[in-house]
């Protein structure tokens, strides 16, 4: 099944006239025929016959003997607050607000996938703004998780997880705020990738957090994620906090013996993780130490702190950049009175429960009398967690543990408690707070059959190292091969 | 503890209108999690952080360039050139 193989050697058919990519195209279509109205994947999608005349164009180029690019053929889908300039493509993020919105222009990272020949055939459903973690908040109704439909797929980025997970996508990009690419990859049973803040472009992608957002990979494998990388990975004028340089590929054999792992004390505690996901945890991090790692416990020693310094931080930038949703100059308008009633009904009607929660909770922790308690004191607690992930770095290669405190949850079962929906985080946020890369691969089933994903975390820097460690873990162990039932055997 | 009326003040600072029953629900919400943020409060930065520790964000120039892109191509609510809007200043 031409599904199963690693992106590379897609392509590498495709370039040998071994496969043809419209055969791949009708593979992923028949996919997404037969379970996206079940599972409510996609927001928007390129019509079959278009796809199948682009790639026809590739099939083409390549019996021309043109060159093409490094994803030449390969059905692609991007998450739904991606900017795309395709007549059949929203950019919409899942809210009312932006519902049918066109985007005249590419982002960066999608304009990298056009370059190289790939194929973007769909924007994917999403929590509304990139606002959750469960795919409830989408304002067209949730993506459903394959293993079990009863259970949330994960979010933010839940449409592109399971659009990978079943084959109705052989890749596909995601924005990362706080675990929205690699919590998703792990409730699916994928591998998702967040690069260092800056190195992937976000111009294009719909702001939330900008000091935190960040766009990344979802794909069924770390050596997948990282081809996709490399070739969208580029130095961006447009974005004022790209890196200044491309990131330079790990060319090193990796030596798993060689490595130091730190596994912190408190994401092995009992009163937060679950006894599935621990047991696959300790059961990865004693694999590793088999392997001849060194896998040591430490007390990080600012958890407690650490989720509501981000919370207060990515909200403030919430309710600053959602400002722009006003029903001036684009997306829904409604209101016929004043220009203030005209902004308050088009705000009202447009944005969902959650986002109005936090775009008021970043107002508030803004606003006089208050924010040097709040905003002020999270970004003091920043530069100190900061400053100790990086140096906990030096002494270490790689900090490890869970994705997620639990495994996929039921719909409805902390939806109207969103502090309990927060803390679902508590693992995945201190990647984006301290700019490190961080990815989820997938680490066992629980007792209920529900995927459990298992995280890595480097330095700045050394996503290439780190996407190569990841691979060198699934060489030697099969989590990754599993496949829900939907995939096409 | 957050009261109905603190809610409708950040609403309206929010540009946002607020149905009672949503104001109801939000000001229980907004209890819970500020006394979770009060967390912050508890941590002694003096001893963790000093001045040069703050974090500073290194962004490049901001040099301003035309843009590819003209509110013709994605704006419904254009007048000739201009967006239009309800009357901002009073007549007379």
């Amino acid at each position: 099944m031409a599904l199963d193989f690693p992106l590379s050697q897609l392509v590498q058919k495709i370039q040998n006239s071994d496969l043809n990519p419209t055969a791949l195209v009708n593979l992923v279509y028949d996919q997404i025929e037969k379970f996206d109205q079940e599972l409510n994947v996609y927001r928007s999608l390129v019509p079959r016959e278009i796809s199948l005349k682009r790639a026809e164009q590739i099939s083409q180029k390549v019996s021309n003997g043109e060159r093409v690019g490094k994803l030449a053929g390969l059905p692609v889908a991007i998450k739904n607050n991606l900017s795309i300039a395709d007549p059949s493509l929203t950019t919409g993020c899942s809210s009312k607000i932006l519902e049918g919105y066109h985007s005249p222009y590419d982002a960066t990272v999608v304009e990298a996938l056009k370059e190289e020949d790939a194929l973007v055939i769909g924007t994917t459903n999403m929590d509304e703004f990139a606002m959750g973690s469960s795919n409830e908040n989408s304002a067209f109704g949730p993506t459903l998780n394959p293993w079990n439909p009863s259970r949330v797929p994960g979010g933010s980025s839940g449409g592109s997880a399971v659009a990978v997970a079943t084959g109705m996508a052989v890749a596909a990009l995601g924005s990362d705020t706080g675990g929205s690419v690699r919590q998703p990859a792990s409730f699916c049973g994928i591998t998702g990738f967040k690069p260092t803040y800056g190195a992937l472009s976000r111009y294009g992608l719909v702001a939330y957090g900008s000091s935190l957002d960040q766009v990344g990979c979802l794909t069924r494998t770390a050596e997948d994620s990282a081809y996709l990388f490399e070739a969208i990975q580029a130095v961006d004028t447009k974005d004022s906090t790209s890196l200044a340089n491309k990131l330079e590929s790990y060319e090193e054999q990796i030596d798993l013996s060689s490595l130091k792992f730190c596994l912190p004390n408190e994401y092995l505690d009992s009163k937060i993780v679950s006894a599935d996901v621990l047991e696959a945890t300790t059961y990865l991090a004693d694999w590793l130490a088999q392997q001849g790692a060194t896998v040591e416990k430490k007390y990080l020693g600012f958890l407690e702190c650490l989720i509501p310094a981000y919370y207060v931080i990515s909200f403030a930038e919430a309710s600053s950049n959602l400002g722009r949703f006003d029903g001036i100059r684009y997306g829904l308008r409604r209101g016929s009175g004043s220009l203030d009633e005209l902004y308050k009904t088009t705000r009202e009607s447009g944005f969902g429960t959650e986002v109005k929660r936090r775009i008021m909770l970043g107002t508030f922790v803004l606003s006089a009398g208050y924010y040097d308690a709040y905003y002020g004191k999270a970004n003091q607690i920043r530069a100190f967690i900061e400053k100790k992930i990086h140096s906990l770095l030096t002494e270490f290669d790689f900090l490890i543990g869970p994705v997620s405190p639990g495994v996929p949850f039921k719909f409805g079962e902390k939806k109207d408690d969103p502090l309990s929906m927060y803390l679902e985080d508590v693992y995945s946020v201190l990647a984006n707070f301290t700019r490190c890369p961080a990815i989820s691969i997938p680490a066992g089933m629980s007792k209920e059959e529900l995927p459990i994903g298992f995280q890595l975390m480097s330095k700045p820097m050394e996503d290439y190292r780190l996407l190569k460690v990841s691979e060198a873990i699934q060489a030697k162990t099969d989590f990754h091969t599993r496949r829900p039932p939907q995939w096409p055997f | 503890m957050f009261k109905p009326e603190d809610v409708r003040k950040i609403a309206a600072l929010s540009s946002l209108e607020l149905s009672d029953e949503e104001v109801g629900k939000f000001a229980e919400q907004f209890t819970v999690i500020l006394k979770y943020f009060e967390k912050l409060k508890e941590v002694d930065i003096g001893e963790l952080v000093d001045d040069d520790d703050q974090r500073q964000v290194n962004g490049r120039d901001d040099i301003c360039t035309d843009s590819e892109v003209s509110p013709d191509q994605f704006s419904p609510y254009l007048d000739g050139k201009f967006f239009k809007v309800p009357r901002v200043i009073e007549q007379n």
